[in-house]
């Protein structure tokens, strides 16, 4: 059995993407609404979701997670609150999505679908390189990259 | 490796639609604070076309990011400019094809294709592309298909009668009023006008006739009414023309279902992974010996407004013992069957309905004596269903039971006005149910429900069955029910 982690490359890219997101926001509020006061208070509102996103329930969220497969399964945890673990037998795996970023390598966005009877297993902020032996590991499809 | 259809091009457009919305507000504030307004937005028509432009552009770019590749086991459909998604589905997990030649994408040879697995839970559509001719012959090489010497010989193909009938039916008045209603709301105040005016016509000549004839109906019932038959008529005709012209080939692992007379569709379906057949019946049908043989499989019938029909309106005796390969078997008796002691679990509600129509519409009419003379129609009206689905219902407390044979399990039963059949193997049952209440606890008996594999959790429901037949049938599929209920 092997164990596999998030990339933590990700949560500097999502931390990044947060801010990203933030300067825009309040560049939106500073143009579209004239009252200072509600835009002072849009300001804090915003910047503190930022900051309790990217410093306390990302890396919380980010050290939940956790995936496992053996030869035959493979299992997900997660969850911060509430803790989950779902598996998954390759042998019921009836299609698989893989989706990527340029540059994966850099930002941790790899993702992973595994489409099983009843529903799916999504596998996500994995490595390349885990995401590669993950989809080899099972056995169903082989890797290709453009 | 292959592209979709160049065609897809605009439909990866029409999501970007929305930048058009930069040249229409130039449009309005060179229109409003402009003089020489037609000059000014001429002048700047650059804009507009640079808009539209890049509209096409990222249309050009995602389609050229959509890409078909194969290798000996798999198909692989590559999309997404910035975030690349790959979807790999194995050859050997498809559980049918499709391939939708719509009319008007005829002159282009473009077509849909469709294919599903047995994956997720809902009826959606695993992967879906427009290709071209050339693309989709391609595809199809790698796809399951019939084998010519395989072929199972005399399936009893659907011949003109049957499509008819079927379409009769099937179609519905429902369906055609939200046929009708689509058009007006799509059509707007033309459609409307032509279809009111017709309507208003059709309904004033029958009110003179009705008045001859010293018929007190409201005219209100009879615009209700033509319109109910109007779309119905309309439904009727829809399906007419989508299960036209139906072929049906099979092999021992494959069956090739052709259907449609203006929008061509090919299903290629993988037996195996058919989860059940289900032999329809309505009463009338019932009373001919006809029934309509639908399939559930991944794929099939799954797409908006269609039914997962394998054969349309047939005699059931004509069936012949050619379909035993996809589990259709006829002149099979229930082990085990309802008890018609438990009559009331049938037939309590609909004679409830039935017996409170008539005192509703007494209610009503005293309330507001206005309305008596349409309450009376709405009551009659009403009673003629209700009365029609207690006849239903004590058919199938005559019918409903169950039969096990070779490793197949064959339920009948009934849901609503409709009689079903379902054949399907044993080791696809993924769920079994004995429902019991004190009273049925009492008098042995219980209600038993299955549910099939499939994305579909459809529950078949056969009630007043002898609770110690249910729990001998879980013994042999099995299963292991829960003790009796202590009353």
């Amino acid at each position: 059995m092997k164990q596999y982690y998030p990339d933590r490359h990700c949560l500097t890219t999502m931390r990044l993407i947060i801010t990203a997101a933030v300067v825009i926001i309040l560049w939106a509020v500073r143009y579209f609404i004239p009252i200072e006061k509600i835009v002072m208070l849009s300001i804090v509102v915003v910047i503190s979701i930022a900051c309790f996103e990217m410093f306390v329930h990302l890396p919380m969220f980010f050290n939940s997670i956790s995936y496992s497969a053996t030869e035959t399964e493979v299992t997900k945890s997660s969850g911060v609150f509430i803790k989950v673990h779902q598996s998954v037998r390759y042998s019921s795996i009836q299609y698989t999505t893989r989706i990527s970023s340029p540059l994966s390598q850099y930002t941790g966005f790899n993702f992973i679908i595994f489409f099983v009877y009843g529903g799916q297993l999504r596998l996500l902020f994995l490595k390349r390189s885990d995401a590669d032996e993950i989809i080899r590991l099972s056995g169903s499809i082989s890797v290709k990259e453009d | 490796m292959y592209f979709e259809h160049p065609l897809k091009i605009l439909k990866y457009s029409a999501k970007n639609i929305w930048l058009l919305i930069f040249p229409l507000l130039r449009g309005i504030y060179t229109y409003h604070f402009d003089k020489n307004w037609f000059y000014s937005w001429a002048k700047g028509a650059w804009f507009d076309i640079a808009v539209l432009g890049a509209i096409i552009i990222f249309g050009f770019v995602r389609w050229f990011f959509s890409r078909i590749y194969f290798t000996d086991e798999e198909l692989v459909h590559r999309d997404g400019v910035f975030l690349r998604i790959h979807t790999y589905i194995p050859f050997r997990n498809i559980s049918s094809v499709t391939v939708e030649r719509p009319i008007y994408m005829a002159p282009l040879r473009a077509m849909r294709f469709r294919c599903d697995t047995r994956a997720g839970i809902f009826k959606t559509v695993d992967l879906k592309l427009l290709v071209s001719d050339k693309t989709r012959r391609h595809i199809m090489e790698h796809m399951l298909d019939i084998d010519a010497k395989e072929k199972i010989e005399g399936i009893p193909q659907p011949n003109v009668w049957s499509i008819l009938m079927f379409s009769i039916f099937f179609s519905s008045g429902f369906s055609g009023t939200v046929y009708l209603a689509t058009f007006f709301f799509k059509g707007g105040d033309i459609a409307y006008n032509i279809i009111s005016r017709s309507l208003n016509i059709i309904t004033i000549e029958t009110a003179k006739i009705t008045e001859k004839l010293v018929l007190k109906i409201p005219t209100a019932a009879i615009f209700i009414g033509v319109f109910f038959i109007a779309s119905w008529f309309l439904s009727f005709l829809v399906n007419l023309f989508r299960y036209g012209r139906f072929t049906i080939e099979c092999d021992k692992s494959c069956m090739k279902v052709r259907y449609g007379i203006l929008d061509r569709k090919e299903y290629r379906i993988k037996n195996s992974h058919i989860n059940y057949t289900d032999l329809r019946q309505n009463l009338i049908m019932k009373l001919f010996g006809a029934v309509a043989v639908n399939i559930s499989c991944a794929g099939y019938g799954s797409s908006k407004n269609r039914l997962p029909v394998l054969l349309p309106v047939k005699h059931e005796k004509k069936l012949g013992k050619n379909l035993q390969v996809i589990g259709i078997y006829s002149g099979i008796k229930n082990d085990y069957s309802a008890q018609p002691a438990g009559i009331g679990s049938y037939l309590l509600i609909p004679l409830i309905i039935a017996a409170l129509i008539i005192p509703s519409h007494d209610w009503v009419a005293r309330l507001f004596p206005r309305f008596a003379e349409l309450s009376f129609f709405v009551a009659v009206m009403l009673e003629i269903p209700a009365v029609w689905f207690i006849i239903v219902k004590f058919v199938a407390l005559l019918t409903s039971g169950v039969a096990l044979y070779d490793d197949k399990i064959m339920i009948r039963c009934s849901a609503w006005t409709r009689f079903h059949k379902v054949v399907s193997e044993r080791d696809k049952i993924v769920k079994m149910e004995l429902e019991q209440n004190l009273l049925q606890a009492l008098s042995g008996r219980c209600a038993m429900s299955i549910w099939f594999e499939g994305e579909e959790h459809r529950r078949f429901k056969i009630k007043a069955m002898k609770a110690s037949d249910v729990r001998k049938i879980a013994d042999i599929l099995g299963y292991e029910l829960a003790e009796k209920v202590k009353a």
